[in-house]
Parts: C-alpha cells; sequence; structure tokens
C-alpha cells in the first residue's frame, strides 16, 4: 500500500527522476517488521548500513526503488540522508563571532597571512579579499589542493556565493596567499620559513599555519624557532596542534613553538575533538593555548578541487585543526580592528584569559574555547601578560637533555 | 597530514634540538646524532637540510656551494640556509667552524582530516 505520508517532504520519485546516481535515503521499518540484511536485496536499492539498534537502514535508491519502498508496508518513513555539517553559521555563533560583528568589527584591513597550498582568488566569497599572493613552490600560484582556499574562507569569506550563509570570521580582512605546500598538500620546512619571510616583508599582522609535522617536539626545530622570531617582530601567529590525537605528547612542528596561538579543535557541542592533539609539548610545556571548533566546518572550495565532502561548486566541508586555526586568526583580526595597539603576548594572554572552560584537561583544550565577545570585552580584567616563563628541562623518558635555549641563539 | 618520515614512534621520539647530544658539538656544528648515523650509513644519499650559520649568509651560502652542497634558500629568518648535500656533503659541512647547527629540512603537510592521516 503507497502512501505519500510515509515520505519526507520534499522526497518524491518525480524528484529522483533523472538522478541515475540515485540518492541516499534513510529507513525506517515498523517495528514488528524489520527485514533481515539479504532480505533487501530490491531492485534500484543498495543496502549502506543496517542499523543494530534502531529499526532503520541507510540506503542508496534509484527513482524506481523509492517506487518499490513506498509501495511496500513494512516500511514505516523514508528521509533523505542529509548531510550533517557545521556551517560557518553555525561555528562562528559557538564562539560569539556574530556579537563582535555587530559591534561593527569585521576585521577591516587586517593584514592576514595564509601560509597553505594557495588561494582561488576567483572564488566569488574571496573576490577582492587577497591583496598579494607568492608562489614558493614552483607549481604557479593556483591551488590545486583545495585546502588553502578553504582555510581562506574560514579567515575572511563574505559568503557572496551563499547569501552570506558562509561567512567567515573576519570578511572585512586582507589575505596575504604564500603557497608554501603542493597540490599532495605537502612541502618542505624550509619552504615554509620561506614564506614566513615573505609574509614578515609583507607587512602582516597575522598569520595562520594550518600545516605541521608529526613527532612530539620541545619547540627549538627550525620552524618553530622562526615562527618565535615572527611574533617577535610583533605579528601574532597562529598555528595548528595537529591530528595526532587523543594521545599526550602529540603536539609537533610548529604547534610546539613557545610563542605562537595553538589551536586545537572542538565539536559545536563543547568536545574536543578526538583527533585534536594534546599536550604536554615533548619538554612538558602545556599546549595547545586554546580550541575552536573544527569538525565538519564548511567553507570555500576552490575550483575543480575534490577536498573534503564537497557540498556544491562553490563549497567544501572538512575537519581536522587546520579548520580550527583559522578561526582563530579570524578572531585576532577581529581583536586588531578594534584594539590596534594590541601586541602579539597581549592578544594571546586575552584569548586564554577570556576563554570558556569546557571541563577537559589543559593538554586537551588548553585554556579552552576561545570566545570572541569575551575577548573583546576583555573579560576579567585588565592584566599585563606574564613574562614567558623559561622552558623546563626534558622529564619524558628518552628525551635527551640539551640545546632548549639554542633557539634564542638565532633571533635577530 | 604531513609527516616526519624518519619517525615511526612519534611520542618516544621528541623532535627539536633537545635531541642533540654534547659529543656531538665537539665535531663542529651540532648535529642530531640520529640524523648524523643516517649520513654516515648512507654518504652518498642525498638529503635536505637546514643548516644554521654564523656569519654573512650570502658568504656562506657561497662557502657551501663551494663544498659541493646546493644552496636552496636563504633563511635570513633564523639565519640559516635550506641545502641539499649528499650524506658526506653533510658530514664535512658539520665540521666547518661557521656551522652551528644541522636538522633535516623536514617534510609538513597540511592538518586537515582527509589528509590527516596520511
Amino acid at each position: 500500500m503507497a502512501s505519500r505520508s510515509k515520505l519526507w517532504p520534499g522526497l518524491s520519485v518525480s524528484s529522483l527522476a533523472g538522478e541515475d546516481a540515485g540518492l541516499n535515503v534513510i529507513v525506517r521499518y515498523r517495528p514488528s517488521a524489520v527485514p533481515t540484511a539479504p532480505a533487501l536485496a530490491i531492485e534500484g536499492v543498495s543496502l549502506r548500513r543496517h542499523y543494530r539498534v534502531f529499526p532503520m537502514a541507510a540506503m542508496r535508491i534509484t527513482a524506481a526503488g523509492l517506487r518499490r519502498l513506498e509501495a511496500d508496508p513494512t516500511i514505516e518513513y523514508i528521509w533523505p540522508d542529509l548531510p550533517v555539517r557545521a556551517f560557518l553559521d553555525k561555528a562562528t555563533p559557538a564562539f560569539q563571532a556574530p556579537e563582535v560583528w555587530a559591534l561593527g568589527y569585521t576585521g577591516e584591513g587586517v593584514r592576514v597571512a595564509i601560509l597553505d597550498t594557495g588561494i582561488d582568488g576567483n572564488h566569488p566569497d574571496l573576490a577582492d579579499r587577497v591583496a598579494a599572493s607568492t608562489d614558493l613552490t614552483g607549481e604557479g600560484p593556483h591551488d590545486g589542493h583545495g585546502h588553502g582556499t578553504h582555510v581562506a574562507g574560514i579567515v575572511a569569506g563574505t559568503g557572496a556565493a551563499s547569501g552570506g550563509r558562509y561567512k567567515g570570521v573576519a570578511p572585512g580582512a586582507r589575505l596575504y596567499a604564500a603557497k608554501v605546500l603542493g597540490a599532495d598538500g605537502g612541502g618542505l620546512t624550509s619552504t615554509v620559513i620561506a614564506g614566513l619571510e615573505w609574509a614578515v616583508e609583507q607587512g602582516v599582522q597575522v598569520v595562520n599555519l594550518s600545516l605541521g609535522s608529526t613527532g612530539s617536539s620541545d619547540g627549538t626545530d627550525a620552524l618553530s624557532v622562526a615562527c618565535d622570531t615572527v611574533v617577535g617582530r610583533g605579528i601574532v601567529v597562529c598555528v595548528a596542534a595537529g591530528n595526532e590525537g587523543p594521545g599526550e605528547y602529540t603536539i609537533g612542528s610548529p604547534g610546539a613553538a613557545r610563542q605562537p596561538i595553538t589551536v586545537g579543535a572542538c565539536t559545536l557541542d563543547g568536545q574536543v575533538a578526538d583527533f585534536s592533539s594534546r599536550g604536554p609539548t615533548a619538554d612538558g610545556r602545556v599546549k595547545p593555548d586554546i580550541v575552536l571548533p573544527g569538525v565538519s566546518i564548511t567553507s570555500c572550495r576552490a575550483a575543480g578541487t575534490q577536498m573534503g565532502a564537497v557540498v556544491d561548486a562553490y563549497y567544501t566541508t572538512a575537519s581536522g585543526t587546520s579548520m580550527a586555526t583559522p578561526m582563530a586568526s579570524g578572531l585576532v583580526a577581529l581583536l586588531l580592528e578594534a584594539f590596534p595597539g594590541l601586541r602579539p603576548p597581549e592578544v594571546k594572554e586575552r584569548l586564554k584569559r577570556t576563554a570558556v572552560d569546557l571541563g577537559f584537561s589543559p593538554y586537551a583544550q588548553g585554556a579552552g574555547r576561545a570566545d570572541a565577545l569575551r575577548a573583546y570585552q576583555n573579560e576579567g580584567g585588565p592584566e599585563l601578560p606574564p613574562p614567558e616563563p623559561p622552558p623546563p628541562p626534558p622529564q619524558r623518558p628518552g628525551c635527551l637533555p640539551g640545546l632548549a635555549t639554542l633557539w634564542r641563539r638565532v633571533r635577530p | 597530514m604531513l609527516s616526519v618520515e624518519i619517525q615511526a614512534n612519534p611520542a618516544a621520539r621528541p623532535t627539536g634540538r633537545q635531541r642533540l647530544e654534547g659529543g656531538d658539538q665537539a665535531m663542529g656544528a651540532r648535529l642530531d646524532p640520529e640524523l648524523r648515523s643516517r649520513l654516515r650509513r648512507e654518504p652518498d644519499a642525498s638529503v635536505r637540510l637546514i643548516v644554521g650559520v654564523k656569519g654573512d649568509l650570502d658568504a656562506l651560502a657561497k662557502e657551501a656551494a663551494r663544498s659541493g652542497a646546493v644552496v636552496h634558500r636563504r633563511l635570513s629568518l633564523i639565519h640559516a640556509l635550506a641545502i641539499g648535500a649528499t650524506g658526506r656533503q653533510a658530514l664535512a659541512l658539520a665540521r666547518a667552524p661557521w656551522v652551528e647547527w644541522i636538522e633535516e629540512d623536514r617534510k609538513v603537510r597540511l592538518l586537515d582530516q582527509r589528509t590527516g592521516g596520511e
């Protein structure tokens, strides 16, 4: 017995006409009629998942398959299997960025360098956002991977191609694109350092590094030292913690660098993401510094790329501390527009002091989830940042005593 | 995610210059003992390195080139050279008085989850 009532509104046989590839759906059976998986061999229907706890199954169906399922008396309801995403319009409210926009701040004119796979400057959301770009890979400046464009959209996308839905954290910011990673997503440490030099020469105020290496670091490797040096020149550097969690001692370089803001990833409901790398650093310091949303984030898709779960021609969804880090860079841009005199240590301290404690270990969440409005309001008072303590001696077995202070020698 | 290919157990083998041993300093540059042993084991293999130097960067880049290394970048931010060399050439460089430290020019990767586990 066929019944329209068992179909989710908008789902119909006619809506599937011409959809040769089919459509993903979730089917709920009448409680007394749950079939075994083999019984689901219906023409036009392929089983994707058979749930054990619920009387439901996930399927891929053609129009003919939907017609048969609709007529099947054992089936109670059919929904489209909608993709689950933390849209930017959900992620930015999670840390109160819209509240700061409402005060008139969009990061207008703040210069943010994105050291990544390049930026698709022809994307509608990024048109006129890219002030300068350079290619340090030899591949050419275009983003052949998509990662850099996704990151750029989180920082400063205008949301033009989505009616403002996928607006970035600081849509007024100006982007400086240094391509330091190739289309395969890889590169060399020395190329990233060259990108840092370029960013310094461009006079940027913020640098975003959604990249890193595996292996616990004590923050004295060349890339970490280079990041510390950039911060010493008055530039805020936001670095990804890494995706090697949930074990401890999984923060590599440059996440272990002392001076940058190291960013871990959390979900919209305030859970630290399993994959987010955990501290301490190899020499025992607390990292990350903060966490921000980095799970299933929808942002700009570079033309012709397939990175992440593609939403449409202009957007794709991805997870990682790569996605949480540009949230921080955008947040910093908002702060620097509002308070141009803030120095990097003050920015870092303010973000940490005003962060929302999510209840996790400091090695997982740092100070907690950064909050744009609380940072703007400087909740907790205008304390001056304490001096950075000297690094403690290595404490882990197998971690040799050594030259943790060597980094100071190479500072200008 | 980009990885350091030489590290099988990241948690057990921290990176950074704290791994350098005093004995390595006696031979001139500070050189990671694991990297040094690899260079000795594979003297003809090519390796990418970052070499911290003391002195004029341009002049020392020419000096490094005279030793047979290929200078890829001058990294003024950390006063270092990014070079390509054989293991034998790298060990010779490590004895030069103007070389302060040497570390592998390690690979880095973007940190999204799709590629993060590579």
